[in-house]
């Protein structure tokens, strides 16, 4: 279930013509995001208006839990910022959250949840996400999260050429 | 089939007429027998008078004679005696005959022969004590009227005698008939006597069958409504799983469907947005307004979702979904609410049971119980290893737990979650007294509880 870089970039083949054409070195110094999302129509939308939007790249996805604990725990895939979503077609989002914060502590993992009450948010805030979003009122914030985000990273780490000119 | 009693009516009365005429024939033959009885001793009475007659007055007799031979005062002794013998004798035989009219005429003649021969014995002695006796061998009439005293009696006896001859004969007629009489009723009522138990037999017979075949046919029922309520408690318990997987069903498209749709468009809406730049700041408003209703949407779906299935149950776990539950009650009701709440281990499907059971007694107390505190306890059952027990509990109204109550269906169908997953539910209530709810439920072996667990703990902290 899990895609490799090789199918993500395929899809944003299939974007390109709504995102403006970038130099394939600049795409490189994105910051790297694995997205943990069932649901398709979101999945393509978020990965869509993140790379649209903000100076990341997603490098992969999972549907479900087993999956995406496998695409985690591999130390060879690289990702600096983890979105997961809680409600997955099987699974929990929760266990994911949990396994990753213990794996790799630097990663920045943000959720975005469907039903993102106080609850939940204390839940995942303890698990160790860095910042809880709620899937459907704070998909602004999320995507002024992430790009809030990667510029921060991007300056902390900068590449070889600026990556101010992603900035939409 | 008819009332054998009922058959033959004439039976009871037949057997009374039987009985009275065995009763006069037996009364009847018995005055017979002691008239009888009574005719023999007045014959054998009247035989002994007439010879103390007899013998009295020839007594009498011989006493005159020797007194009139010898004229000595001594012998008029036994002649007084003799005398008051016949007298006695001839006061014995009226005695005796009073009640023959037959034989007045005879006895009054007898009575005058006396009489006349005593004062013929009276006069000859008075002579003699005159001193002018007569010849004591001459002009005696006594043999004659002796001879005719005894004819007199010996006619009467005969009399007697006839008449006791007859009423042998009518005695024995009567005895005859008596001894046929009972010998026929006896074997008349002997016959009734089997008719009548022969009868009550096959009545009794009949009622046996009939309670036989009333007892079958109520048998049959018996097995017909437990087949019944069997199927309706299946029907029930699979309408109850039905309603909750098409719940969950609906749950689950509109959640991975509409919602994702929604947040998609949400999304695209970003997108057009960025891309708007700030130049047309109507086109702006117009998006403003298309997140708005969005947001609006999505809001609605949520409510929806959760409403049809609590998506936190299964992620993060029973007591905190208990917890959320009773906390947006408080918040909505203004009761005050306690929780206590242990870690359990419970199937998915037996949580969504305790979880409904919860809402429903919520739901029942905040609408008629008028409470101002709740208790919730959720952990392993004390006196019951291997169960989890979960109780609600109210300080408010209560209700008469033997009577119809007004959430019969609610608390059936609560009863029926708890019986599907293997529990049981009870409900105790008082006037005045609040409700409790309890449910038990089997605890999930332990071993399989690896999707749950960092859910559970998260629950601890």
């Amino acid at each position: 279930m899990t895609l490799t870089l090789a199918s993500c970039t395929g899809m944003r083949h299939c974007d390109d013509d709504a995102a403006p054409a970038q130099p394939q070195n600049q795409a490189m110094q994105r910051l790297k995001t694995y997205l943990v999302e069932d649901s398709p129509v979101i999945r393509d939308s978020l990965i869509a208006t993140l790379q649209d939007l903000t100076p990341v790249q997603v490098v992969g996805f999972a549907v479900d839990e087993r999956s995406a604990l496998r695409w985690l725990e591999n130390p060879e895939h690289e990702a600096d910022l983890v979105i997961v979503d809680i409600f997955l077609k099987a699974g929990s989002g929760l266990i994911v959250l949990q396994a990753c914060a213990l794996w790799q502590p630097r990663r920045t993992l943000v959720v975005l949840s469907n039903y993102a009450t106080v609850d939940i948010r204390q839940r995942c805030l303890a698990l160790g996400a860095d910042r809880v979003f709620d899937k459907s009122t704070e998909i602004e914030a999320l995507i002024d999260y992430c790009g809030q985000h990667a510029r921060t990273a991007t300056l902390r780490h900068p590449p070889a050429n600026g990556s101010d000119q992603a900035a939409p | 089939m008819s009332l054998p009693g009922n058959s033959n009516p004439f039976v009871l009365p037949m057997a009374a007429v039987a009985a009275l005429a065995l009763i006069f024939i037996s009364e009847s033959s018995y005055w017979q027998s002691s008239d009888a009885l009574l005719q023999l001793r007045n014959i054998q009475q009247l035989g002994a008078q007439s010879e103390q007659l007899e013998q009295a007055l020839t007594s009498a007799e011989t006493h005159e004679r020797a007194f009139r031979l010898s004229a000595l005062p001594a012998d008029l002794l036994p002649y007084a005696a003799a005398r008051r013998g016949s007298v006695e004798a001839m006061d014995g035989l009226a005695q005796t005959l009073r009640k023959d009219k037959a034989a007045a005429p005879r006895l009054a003649e007898l009575r005058a022969l006396t009489q006349r021969r005593l004062l013929d014995l009276d006069s000859a002695i008075a002579r003699r004590r005159a001193g002018r006796d007569d010849d004591p061998t001459s002009t005696d009439p006594g043999p004659a009227d002796m001879a005719r005293l005894r004819a007199l009696t010996r006619i009467m006896l005969d009399e007697q005698t006839a008449d006791r001859d007859s009423t042998n004969r009518s005695l024995s007629r009567t005895l005859l008939l008596n001894r046929l009489g009972v010998a026929l009723l006896s074997v008349v009522l002997l016959a009734a006597l089997m008719l009548y138990l022969r009868k009550s037999d096959g009545l009794a017979r009949t009622l046996a069958a009939q309670q036989r075949l009333v007892k079958a046919a109520h048998d049959r029922l018996e097995v017909q409504v437990a087949q019944r309520t069997a199927e309706l408690t299946d029907l029930t318990r699979h309408l109850l799983i039905a309603r909750e997987d098409e719940r969950n069903r609906l749950a689950r498209n509109l959640h991975d469907d509409l919602g994702s749709l929604l947040t998609a468009a949400k999304l695209d809406a970003a997108r057009v947005k960025s891309r708007l730049g700030t130049a047309q700041p109507e086109a702006h408003q117009r998006l403003a307004d298309l997140v708005d209703k969005l947001n609006g949407g999505i809001a609605l779906g949520r409510a929806i979702i959760e409403d049809l299935r609590p998506s936190t149950l299964s992620h993060l776990g029973l007591a905190t979904t208990l917890t959320i539950l009773l906390r947006e009650f408080a918040e909505r009701s203004g009761v005050q609410v306690h929780t206590d709440l242990q870690l359990v281990q419970l199937t998915p499907s037996a949580e969504l049971v305790i979880f409904r059971v919860v809402q429903e007694a919520v739901t029942n107390l905040s609408k008629y119980a008028n409470a101002s505190q709740v208790w919730l306890t959720l952990g392993p059952a004390p006196d019951r290893p291997g169960w989890v027990a979960v109780t609600v509990r109210d300080n408010g109204d209560g209700f008469d737990a033997d009577a119809p109550t007004r959430s019969a269906y609610g608390l059936l169908g609560m009863r029926f979650r708890a019986e599907a997953e293997g529990g049981s539910l009870q409900m105790r209530s008082q006037p005045g007294q609040g409700t409790l709810v309890s449910v038990w439920l089997p605890a999930r072996p332990d071993g399989s509880a690896a999707t749950e667990a960092p859910c559970a703990t998260a629950a601890d902290t």
